[in-house]
């Protein structure tokens, strides 16, 4: 049984389709990265996964269990229980500037899980510890610089012991001196087994992280591959333009 | 021009400007309670999910916010105890009268205030898995009210001016003092500065405060 499991999801805006019949598989070991042109979806799907979006038909089962429906009548039906397993961190890094880093830690579990508040503070200082930020707890979120700003939002996602986390653009919004300990951090976690779906423009990164790139376009997968292959000899045409566009940009090869 | 500006008569006044400006202090505290809470709820209805309701709050913003404070404060002075037949003091009418003004201009800004806070912190609220209560209480509102701060701040100090109009409906406040002095003094030159002097050295270290306020606030949230 697959980990994650997307099938015939379908998404408009309106009239416009964003997805038609997307399907996607992943297993618990993998941590897929999606890379395509901007509109292609990429970050739509994510949202999608996270119950943030609603879809217009078509499922999402995490673990086998209906996790995001679409009922017969048209209807969404979303799984808290099962959304609760899923972690997001977000491009602008959303952490809630009247609060403390730790306590911006502490929220969730403590007022969505109930978690009692002296043991949320020793797990959140715990994973502060870890990512080398206990001496910020006490700082606000503008105290922080951007790097330090988004390894704290991972870390607050991570106080709900996800079960996959997703990550969109996490890296977009910083300075490239800043972006390399983000993803730094994200190659710990991905170290330490976690599954997870990212979305980036970095494709070194991707290729460093990924055990699938999926390349999107119009709201559909294109090609779907290990990074060694699908960076070296991408199948589509399509796919092959992209990356070349892409990587002549970027000024080397992968 | 020749004018002989006696402090004396400055310095007699004194007492009985003061005990004006004590009214004036007293209309102004009174109206900010009630527009600071009556305003919250307001901005609450103008951005409720039931049409009738925000329609309802919206006109009430409109009619105070689109007509003279002059004429609301004399209207309820004269019209409401005629409609309604009660008789209540000046004073408490022209603390409904200020409030209800406030209140509409505080509404606008709660509700601009809550609308400033980005989408996306709700976005982070449902990955979180907080509901839609506490996410309003713990995310939403508070960053709205820090946001809101120094408008309301603004709004304070313009009815603590607009609080002298009152003076029309014959409260004792600092102009009605003013006023009485100046004619029965014969020097409204001495009298009226002083009056002046007065509204000025309540509304700058104000308006100072509200600049601080301002620049906390752009700090608290990296803006």
């Amino acid at each position: 049984m697959a980990f994650l499991e997307v099938s015939k999801l379908s998404k408009n805006y309106g009239v416009m389709p964003v997805f038609k019949d997307f399907d996607l598989t992943l297993e618990e070991k993998d941590r897929l990265v999606l890379i395509g042109p901007s509109g292609c979806g990429k970050s739509t799907f994510l949202r999608c996964l996270m119950g943030l979006e609603n879809i217009s038909s078509g499922d999402i089962r995490l673990n086998g269990n209906d996790y995001i429906s679409v009922n017969p009548r048209g209807r969404m039906k979303l799984q808290r229980q099962v959304q609760k397993n899923v972690g997001m961190v977000f491009q602008h890094y959303t952490l809630f500037p009247h609060f403390s880093v730790l306590s911006n830690l502490c929220l969730a579990p403590v007022y969505a899980r109930r978690m009692p508040k002296a043991e949320a503070r020793d797990k959140a200082m715990g994973l502060l510890r870890k990512f080398g930020l206990a001496e910020r707890a006490n700082y606000y979120p503008s105290q922080l610089s951007g790097g330090q700003k988004q390894r704290v939002a991972i870390a607050r996602a991570l106080m709900l012991d996800p079960r996959l986390m997703l990550f969109d653009e996490v890296t977009s919004a910083l300075d490239p001196e800043l972006v390399v300990e983000v993803e730094n951090t994200m190659m710990e976690l991905a170290e330490s087994g976690m599954p997870m779906l990212i979305v980036t423009h970095d494709m070194h990164f991707a290729r460093n992280i990924a055990t699938k790139v999926a390349f999107l376009e119009g709201g559909r997968v294109v090609e779907i591959a290990p990074p060694a292959e699908l960076f070296t000899q991408p199948k589509e045409a399509r796919t092959k333009s992209f990356l070349k566009n892409i990587l002549r940009f970027e000024g080397g090869d992968l | 021009m020749n004018y002989d500006f006696s402090w004396i008569i400055v310095e007699r006044a004194l007492p009985k400007l003061f005990d004006g400006l004590l009214v004036s202090l007293q209309l102004t505290v009174w109206a900010n309670v009630i527009g600071l809470t009556a305003g919250f709820l307001l901005a609450l209805c103008a951005i409720s999910r039931f049409r009738v309701v925000r329609w309802l709050a919206v006109a009430y913003i409109e009619v105070f916010r689109c007509t003279p404070a002059l004429i609301q404060i004399v209207w309820f002075y004269f019209c409401v105890p005629m409609i309604f037949g009660v008789w209540w003091s000046g004073f408490l009418m022209g603390v409904l009268a200020l409030g209800m003004n406030l209140t509409a201009f505080n509404a606008e800004a709660y509700r601009a205030a809550i609308q400033t806070v980005p989408s996306s912190h709700l976005d982070a609220s449902v990955a979180l898995g907080l509901g839609p209560v506490v996410s309003t209480l713990l995310v939403v509102l508070p960053q709205a009210l820090i946001i809101a701060i120094p408008v309301l701040m603004t709004n304070a100090i313009g009815i603590f001016q607009q609080s002298a109009l009152v003076a029309l409906i014959s409260v004792e406040d600092l102009v009605y003092q003013g006023r009485i002095l100046a004619g029965e003094t014969y020097r409204p030159i001495e009298i009226l500065s002083t009056v002046a002097v007065f509204y000025l050295a309540i509304s700058i270290p104000m308006s100072q405060l509200v600049g601080f306020f301002e620049s906390r606030v752009a700090r608290m949230l990296g803006r």
